[in-house]
């Protein structure tokens, strides 16, 4: 080779490198940088025919076999020391026989399908030596072997390879870790913080995962990939990962016989939980996708600190609407129970500052309103003690087979002159059986659907009550023909402090009927209420109970 | 000057407590023998010797069941306990324990003394052959009874039943006395139910109207008490249509 014609060579080379690097650059995606690397080689060495891939975390994958410009559609994938590309894996140096046609590392499908005799098979391998991709070039056009200067050209390729591909990756990591972002930021439930995290570690690292969190001091598993198979192992290094901060299990040197290798989610220096993620023996991770899987530890740990200040807030705000329920529940009440007490108050010092000035009718009259109202509070003062103990599970419902009469008649009692005045029509059968239930908490509801009957319609409408078996359920109705309740009120007569307000009543809590719903409810029964086709109002509750598991019961005839 | 009427302990730590019920019950004919505590109730209740114990539960130094036990040791006289507290269970261990009645906190002057009365009655052991109250009339000696002076057939259970109502007149009977009472030792699988369905046959028996007052009222999770006259009965029914 005479002088001008190896410039020429060297001229050829540099140019063709030139365009390599461009190519490669301003490819799109991974795919097409490989398919220009291949192009661009079979340019820069007059080869026949090549291919290049990447590294996966089980071997050497490629897909790109060109024939001059022709793709010839095969894809495999070598692990560590099977064909060239797994020998380059193994050796990390590349590769360069004149003589394929014995070689006894080449994958004998592609000698055949490419007529390969001879190649150069090269690793593109990253700034910290680890091999990440590879190409192959197979059979100058020329007829002859590969030369020391293809081998040159191809070692500089895969230089410009390298960088290419490193930036390729890293933007993959840019987005594949913005989607992961942007799929945390749109999430406002915890549960589906977890689920996201574990869905993306699955889509990027094509491994499955594991979230452990802290319950009451221990740790628990909260969310899995499905089929993670989840043992003692995995419990102790999750733990000692944990407890130390640092990564355990699979691949460590912490109790490695964990499946899974388990990474501390720390945020603000502090661990709040533990990432798991299944390890297979001898996988590769590239140095990109470590810090692809450090940031989105981190990403996660971030979004799960999120997702529990998040709980925190909602508990706090719904600290607060209770505080503002009891603030509502304090100002009625204390209205409630200061009018009784204002009546007691002045009715008794009344009779004691008189002296002698009020004749005996007017004392009569002023020890009864204090009777009554001392009654009406202790009254008050029960209804609210019942309603607190059960909503608070402090009491739960005492039931014992009643006669629904005999609740009935203790409710008209304890409501007194302001029942006897009143026309009240029974439709009870003779033969309803006695049907469990709180004697107390009933009698009240009865108290509290009479009062409002009472207080609602004028003292010559009647007040009808109803009591039926009906499915194992027992329907109670309480119908008067007063005033009825505005239709878009019907819905909100059962909430606490709710008055309808047309009805200008200031009398009451307007608690009632919220009791009546909390007592009945207790019974696992229900309450409604609609307006009367007659005028007026329907109250109807069922109690649901099992007839036949009541004993049964004898004849009464004498 | 000599003390006169029934002599009553009261046991009771709260001061208005204590100082109403000395004002009140004297003029109604009884002798008021006041103690604070447990511990002062049992030492001095054989000296004053009393007719009846009025006790409340809640006292600071001794436990309720414990000085019931206590008193019942030392006593022949009947407890009425009275306490803040409505809970079924004490109410059943005060009576289980030895307790004759039980008055929950607040209760009206007339209701204590009807209950004082009915229970010092209870236990003099002496019984009319009549009891009436309200519209219902028993005569015990004829096996007659009476709803607004129609006979009312009871079946034989029923009018057991009405007639240990009537022997402790006033007084609280729990489940468990009134079916030994009726029935001794029991073979029925289920005898408070029994006991429930006698008693609501009893009572529509005796009250078909429920605006009526009702003679025998329900003590949940406890017992029955058939009211009197002067034990709480709230009077002639209402007239109605």
């Amino acid at each position: 080779m005479d002088d001008s014609s190896a410039h020429k060579e060297t001229e050829h080379s540099l140019r063709s490198l030139l365009r390599l690097s461009d190519r490669l650059n301003s490819a799109s995606d991974l795919d097409s940088l490989l398919d220009s690397l291949v192009e661009q080689l079979l340019e820069l060495t007059e080869a026949e025919s090549g291919c290049a891939g990447l590294r996966t975390s089980q071997g050497m994958a490629c897909g790109h076999f060109f024939l001059g410009t022709k793709v010839v559609p095969l894809s495999y994938l070598c692990a560590s020391g099977v064909g060239w590309a797994g020998w380059l894996l193994q050796h990390g140096t590349h590769h360069l026989t004149n003589d394929a046609v014995h070689d006894p590392v080449i994958v004998p499908e592609v000698r055949e399908r490419l007529g390969v005799k001879s190649g150069l098979a090269v690793p593109i391998v990253d700034n910290e030596k680890d091999v990440i991709a590879f190409f192959e070039i197979y059979n100058k056009r020329a007829g002859d072997g590969f030369t020391r200067a293809d081998l040159d050209n191809c070692l500089a390729a895969a230089q410009i390879a390298s960088l290419a591909i490193h930036n390729r990756l890293l933007n993959q990591i840019l987005s594949a870790l913005a989607a992961f972002s942007q799929s945390l930021t749109v999430t406002n439930d915890f549960d589906e913080i977890l689920e996201v995290v574990g869905t993306h570690i699955e889509k990027n690292f094509k491994r499955r995962s594991v979230i452990l969190l802290p319950v009451n001091g221990e740790l628990v598993p909260r969310s899995h990939s499905t089929d993670f198979v989840f043992g003692e192992p995995e419990l102790a290094a999750a733990n000692w990962s944990w407890k130390h901060g640092q990564a355990a299990g699979r691949s460590t040197e912490i109790l490695s016989d964990a499946q899974a290798q388990y990474l501390p989610l720390k945020a603000r220096g502090e661990v709040i939980g533990v990432l798991g993620i299944e390890v297979t023996p001898g996988a590769w991770f590239s140095n990109v996708q470590r810090q692809l899987f450090k940031a989105f530890i981190n990403q996660s740990a971030l979004a799960i600190e999120r997702g529990f200040l998040e709980q925190k807030v909602r508990r706090l705000r719904f600290l607060e609407e209770s505080d503002k329920v009891q603030n509502a529940v304090l100002s009625a009440v204390s209205h409630d129970v200061r009018a009784p007490l204002a009546a007691i108050t002045v009715s008794l010092s009344g009779l004691m500052t008189s002296n002698g000035a009020l004749d005996q009718a007017a004392q009569r009259q002023l020890l009864e309103t204090a009777d009554i109202e001392a009654r009406r509070l202790h009254r008050l003062v029960n209804n609210l003690l019942s309603m607190t103990r059960l909503e608070t599970g402090a009491s739960s419902v005492k039931t014992e087979p009643h006669d629904l009469l005999d609740v009935v008649s203790a409710a008209l009692e304890e409501l007194g002159a302001a029942s006897s005045q009143r026309r009240i029509s029974f439709d009870i059968p003779e033969n309803l059986p006695l049907v469990p239930m709180d004697f107390g908490l009933i009698t009240h509801v009865f108290i509290n659907l009479f009062s409002n009957a009472f207080k609602f319609s004028s003292a010559d409408q009647p007040v009808e009550v109803r009591g039926h078996i009906i499915n194992d359920q027992l329907e109670v109705l309480v119908a008067d023909r007063g005033v009825g309740v505005p239709p878009e009120d019907l819905r909100r007569v059962f909430d606490k402090f709710y008055r309808v307000t047309e009805l200008g009543s200031t009398n009451g809590l307007g608690l009632g009927l919220a009791i009546c719903k909390a007592f009945i409810e207790a019974h696992n029964g229900r309450i409604s209420l609609e307006n009367n086709p007659l005028g007026g109002t329907i109250v109807r509750f069922v109690i649901p109970f099992h007839q036949a598991a009541m004993p049964r019961v004898g004849n009464s005839q004498p | 000057m000599e003390r006169q009427g029934p002599r009553i302990l009261l046991v009771d730590d709260e001061e208005s407590i204590q100082h109403t019920l000395s004002t009140v019950l004297p003029p109604a004919g009884y002798t008021v023998y006041q103690v604070r505590n447990g511990k002062e109730a049992l030492r001095k209740v054989q000296s004053i010797r009393p007719d009846l114990i009025l006790l409340d539960l809640g006292l600071p130094d001794i436990d309720g069941k414990e000085i019931i036990r206590g008193l019942r040791e030392q006593a022949i006289a009947p407890i009425i306990v009275i306490s803040v507290r409505d809970n079924e269970t004490e109410k059943v261990t005060a009576l289980d324990t030895g307790a004759h009645d039980y008055l929950t906190k607040p209760f009206t002057l007339p209701e204590l003394l009807a209950r004082m009365r009915a229970t010092l009655r209870s236990v003099s052991a002496t019984q009319d052959d009549v009891f009436a109250v309200g519209n219902l009339k028993v005569d015990l000696r004829r096996r007659e009874v009476l709803v607004r002076e129609i006979t009312v057939n009871l079946t034989a259970t029923e009018y057991d039943l009405l007639k240990v109502m009537i022997h402790h007149a006033g007084n609280v009977r729990t489940h468990n006395e009134l079916i030994r009472e009726l029935w001794g030792r029991t073979q029925y699988q289920d005898p408070v139910h029994l006991l429930r369905v006698t008693m609501s046959h009893l009572r529509r028996k005796l009250q078909p109207d429920p605006m009526m007052p009702r003679y025998i009222v329900t003590e949940p999770g406890v017992g029955y008490r058939l009211r009197t006259e002067s034990s709480g009965y709230p009077g002639k029914a209402p007239q109605h249509v």
